[in-house]
This record gives structure tokens, sequence and C-alpha cells, in this order.
């Protein structure tokens, strides 16, 4: 791809911008009561769109749920008079916007695990119609630690079409060809970056770097799970904490078990639907003939972080299996959260 | 073509087979052209049989691939879904995904001494190796199979296994955990069955599969009388749900056994168990 001019939008335009491209938008919403943002569908975008984003620091769940919903039909059936396969509904087009850095890179992960052969091509064509505007962190809250991952706060790449507040207008930054036509097909509302904007933007980079709380040596953390030297007591301490709820999976941009059941709609038709699974729960890897290999606790928990960690995964994904979004420290009422867990192989000791 | 990755194709069942109270075999063959062409099992492959408005299982491919768009799974009712099987009728449509999986290698064991273990309704999966290697005697002229099942009524293909005692170019062993009135064979574990074979364990090429604790302690029998690492060919059992390397049930360290495996040779696991940090059997 040939390298991008810089543009800006004047926040004023955004909602213009994001209505020009004819295609729902996802966008992040306060809801009532508890405060917490979630990613909600708007068929037109709202006047708040902009504000909102600059607002909130991340989404209790991650606007992944758009490429890998929680629930999702493979196909469905009829039984008579004899079975029918049917495929399930086509994904439609969606653009996300206002995602985190974090989410994108989580995103890329999950394209890349789902491309796999054989290739999940359920997930492919759902990813394929989403469109990512993100939008750079520059206030990380107390639980990100994106730093340490290489998952933010700002992105080089990945992302499809990233914006940075400058003030009253963002910098547009384009990461993809779909980042490009998009920005083809909302070309007026866009103007061309003055001097030094760039610059500007690694200033707030920088800054932005200086504001983290939570640090996570996830290096360490891989280097000592890895090579097996992480003492058998202290597995088992960790896991006690664990109350095996599977908040933490449930969060994680990165998670992507799931279970598979079939649903019956009537006596003879139905659908077989995928719902995301927790390898912390007991029925997890539990077989028909009641035989479980990871039949105790420890041997799940470490299941959970050998995924994350192993240098072996790293080396067949690119990437260690966390992204810092800081969701599951949020999730986790044990402590026994990414960066609690990597402290803790690191220096021996739970705090 | 399947409408995606975890949609099945449709097989029609031509026969059933009754092998014991609980264990039924199932005899498929596909109704159209394309599939009967595309789908060629290699030994030790698997298939997810999906009864709709059930589930989905996963079952070795019982049958060799030699026999053109048909194929034969054996099924024990134990949960859900195969208890679900059990309930259909000749004619009857199953939903079919596969052949997933890797295989047996059977090209080790040229021009050494093949050897079967199998356990109770572990012998299904290894009858695909047996077929394949019968059908090829020039390079396989000896079988020692030996196998072992709970109870004289648990031993699964029974009439095959009168042709294959009778079969000069197999040596076939068979023993009970517990016998019954009218059992005048050997009663004990399958790994006692080792008393009565004499190979030389360094060309052995041994093949096991059952239940994990009898693949357990076969494998530390083969160690035992010195057959190496790397010819001990072993399936690991794990709960393969979208048997696509997809969900992540059946996952040991960064290995998925449904794509991975099913089939591994005893140095692999060990290398596995190494890595993952856990037992793998």
């Amino acid at each position: 791809m040939t390298a991008h001019v810089p543009r800006m939008i004047p926040k004023g335009r955004i909602d213009s911008f994001l209505e020009s491209l004819g295609v729902p938008v996802a966008v992040p919403v306060a809801l009532n009561g508890t405060g917490d943002i979630d990613f909600r569908i708007m068929e037109k975008p709202v006047a708040a769109t902009a504000a909102c984003a600059e607002s909130y620091v991340n989404s209790a769940i991650s606007p992944l749920k758009f490429a890998y919903p929680q629930t999702q039909v493979l196909w469905r059936f009829h039984t008579k008079p004899e079975i029918e396969v049917i495929p399930p509904a086509a994904p439609r087009e969606l653009a996300i916007f206002g995602i985190r850095s974090c989410d994108v890179s989580a995103f890329r992960y999950l394209e890349h695990f789902f491309a796999r052969e054989p290739k999940d091509d359920l997930f492919a064509a759902t990813a394929a119609k989403i469109l990512l505007i993100s939008v750079t962190c520059q206030e990380p809250d107390e639980n990100c630690f994106c730093v340490c991952c290489d998952g933010g706060p700002f992105l080089d790449r990945k992302f499809d079409v990233q914006l940075t507040d400058l003030g009253d207008s963002y910098l547009f930054e384009i990461g993809s060809a779909k980042g490009e036509a998009a920005a083809a097909t909302g070309e007026r509302f866009l103007e061309p970056a003055p001097d030094g904007a760039i610059r500007k933007k690694e200033e707030l980079h920088e800054a932005t770097l200086r504001k983290f709380v939570v640090t996570s040596h996830m290096a360490t953390g891989i280097r000592k799970l890895t090579a097996r030297k992480v003492p058998d007591a202290l597995w088992r301490r960790m896991a006690a904490r664990c109350s095996e709820c599977g908040g933490c999976a449930f969060v994680c941009p990165m998670c992507t078990c799931f279970d598979v059941s079939d649903q019956r709609e009537t006596a003879d038709s139905g659908r077989r639907e995928r719902c995301w699974d927790c390898c912390q729960y007991s029925g997890y890897s539990r077989e028909a003939s009641g035989y479980n290999p990871r039949d105790e606790k420890v041997s799940r928990f470490k299941r959970r972080f050998t995924h994350k960690l192993s240098y072996y995964y790293v080396q067949a994904d690119g990437v260690h299996g966390c992204v810092g979004c800081g969701r599951c420290i949020q999730a986790c009422f044990g402590k026994v959260d990414m960066p609690g867990v990597v402290n803790a192989l690191r220096t021996e000791t739970i705090v | 073509m399947a409408v995606n990755l975890y949609a099945p194709d449709l097989a029609r069942i031509t026969e059933i087979t009754s092998e014991t109270s609980d264990v039924k075999t199932f005899a498929l063959e596909w109704p159209g052209k394309e599939m009967k062409q595309r789908f060629k099992t290699l030994p030790g492959q698997f298939i997810e049989a999906s009864v709709p408005g059930v589930g989905e299982a996963p079952f070795g491919v019982a049958s060799s691939y030699d026999r053109d768009g048909e194929f034969d799974i054996t099924v024990r009712a134990v949960g859900n879904v195969t208890r679900a099987m059990h309930e259909l009728r000749p004619g009857d449509l199953l939903g079919i995904r596969g052949p997933l999986g890797n295989s047996f290698p059977h090209e080790i064991a040229r021009g050494k001494i093949p050897l079967f273990v199998a356990g109770g309704i572990g012998l299904p999966p290894l009858r695909s190796l047996i077929h394949y290697m019968l059908a090829r005697k020039k390079e396989f002229p000896h079988l020692t199979i030996l196998y072992g099942a709970r109870t004289p009524s648990d031993l699964v293909y029974k009439d095959e296994l009168k042709v294959w005692a009778g079969d000069p170019s197999i040596d076939l062993h068979i023993s009970v955990d517990v016998g019954e009135e009218g059992w005048t064979g050997n009663v004990g574990l399958v790994t006692e069955l080792f008393k009565e074979i004499r190979p030389d364990y360094s060309k052995v090429a041994a093949y096991v599969c059952g239940p994990p604790i009898m693949i357990h302690f076969v494998i530390l029998k083969l160690l035992e009388l010195g057959v190496p690492e790397q010819m001990i060919i072993s399936t690991l059992e794990r709960h393969m749900k979208c048997g696509v390397g997809k969900c992540g049930h059946c996952a040991i360290g960064h290995r998925y056994v449904c794509t991975d495996g099913p089939v591994f040779s005893y140095a692999q696991i060990r290398e596995l168990e190494w890595q993952a940090g856990e037992k793998a059997t």
C-alpha cells in the first residue's frame, strides 16, 4: 500500500462523514444506571457521536462482539421430510467508530487466528464487512497496560482509519485499503493536515505513555512460563483465587473459545450456534464418557495462562495473547488478572 | 459443498450393525457424486457426525478409504448425540463433516512388525489401518493384534474377529477384564497379552488406541519391552468439539488434537507434555 498523506477532519463533520459511508455505525454509548460504555449500532449516527468518543476510556465489552458475537448462528436446519442444511443470514456491513487501539490489535489477531487452515469462512465473511475507525487514547484508565503489550495507545498500523484528537479536529490516518475506500467516499468532509500535525500526534503519544499506571513485564512472564520455571505451589496459590466465573474470558478481546449447541425452534427446525466458552469451567474439557483431562482447577488455570503467554503460541501467532485492555483487572475479584499473574510469575509473590 | 466450515454434508445410512448392547456400527454412503469423489479418508482420520437438533460428536472412521465413497463409524451410546444416533434407521441422513485430523503413519511399519493394541471402543479407529494393511499384503505381510474389552459381550466386530482369527497373516490375541459364562478365552488386562507374543520389539511399529488409562499402561509396557518412542503411535483423546482447531476444547499446549492430531507418536506426546506443562495421556 502506498503511503498516505495525513488528513484532518473537523469534529463537527464526523457525523456527516460517518453518514456518508452509507452503512450502520456502531458507536460507544453510556448505559443507563452503571455508566458503563457499550457499543451499539445506530442506523444513523447520532449528533453526540464525537463527544462520546472523546469522553470515554474503553467499553465494558469489546466492540469485537460485532465480528465474533457472543452467540452466532452457524447454520439452520429443517428435519422434515429429510434433513436440510440452511446457510445463516449473510453478515452486513458495519463501521465501528471510536474503537480503541487495544481492540483494533485484538481484531487483527482474531482475523489471523480464524484464518488458519481450515479457514473459518463465517468469521472471515463477518470481519470483511467491518470498517474500524479507531480513536487513539490520550487518557488511559488506571487499569490500562496496552503499552506493555504492543496494543496501543496509538498504532502505526492495523487500523483502517485512526483518528487522533488534536483539539477542534481529528488527525485522520489511513491504514488499509478499507480505510482508503472510506476516505474516498467521505472525501468532501476531510481537509489536508497542516504542517506539524504528525509531530503534534507524536508529542501527544509521548505524553500519553507517561500517564500509564499499570505495568506488566510480559516478556519475563513469557520466559518463566515457557521454561517451566513456575513452581507448582505458585500455580496452586494463584488458582485458589480463581472462582471460575469466566469473567476474564468473556471480557477478553483475545479469547476465541466457543461452545456449540443446537437450538430447536419448532419440532422439525432449528439452528446450530456457537457461544463464547471459558476454559476455566470444569465442564470445558469433559467428555461424554465423563473423562476430564483437566478436572483440577489448577490445571485449567495453568491452561489459560499457558495459552496467553507460552512462547510456543507467540511463535505460532506472532503475538502473545494479551493486548493490555485491562478489562480482566476489572472483571477478576481474585486479582488473578493478567498483570497480577505476570507479576506473580516474575516475583513468585501474590499481591 | 457445505454451507460453511461448521455445516455438514449429508450422508445416508445404508446399514446398521449392533455390535454390543450399547455399540452400533453405521455404514454410510454419499448420495451425491461430488462427495463420493471428494471424501477420501486416511486411516486414523475422524469425522464429526451431526444429528440436527441434538448436536455433533467426533468419531474415528472405522473403515479404510479403499471403499469408494462409503465408510463406517462405530458408535457407543454414551451421551445425547450418540443416543440420538442409536435411534436412527437405515435410509436416514446423517450430517458429516470431514475427514478431519491427521492419520496413522503406516509407512513406518514397512519392513517392521506392525503391532496393534486396542482397548474396547479403541478398535474401530485402528480397524481403518488394519484394513489398509490387509489390502497391501506385499508391504505388510503379517499383523499382530492385541484386543482387550471389559467383558466378552463388549467385544466389537465379533464376526470380523473370527475372520481375523482364521487368517494366517494375522496373529490375534483377545482378553477381557471380566469373563462371562461360556467364555474360554483370556481374562485379564490387555497388557497381559504381551506374554503371548515374542516379537523383536526393537523392530515393532506399535499402534495403540483405547481409553486414556489403557493407553497409559500399554505405552509403559511397550517402553519396558524396548519399543522406540517414535515407533509407538497412539491417539490422544480430547473433547473435539469443532474439529477444525477453533473452539479450543481439545488444545494441549499450543497443539490442537483435532488438527495437529489425533495421532501422535509417543516421542511427540512427550515433547508436547513438556511444552504444555501438563500430562497429555
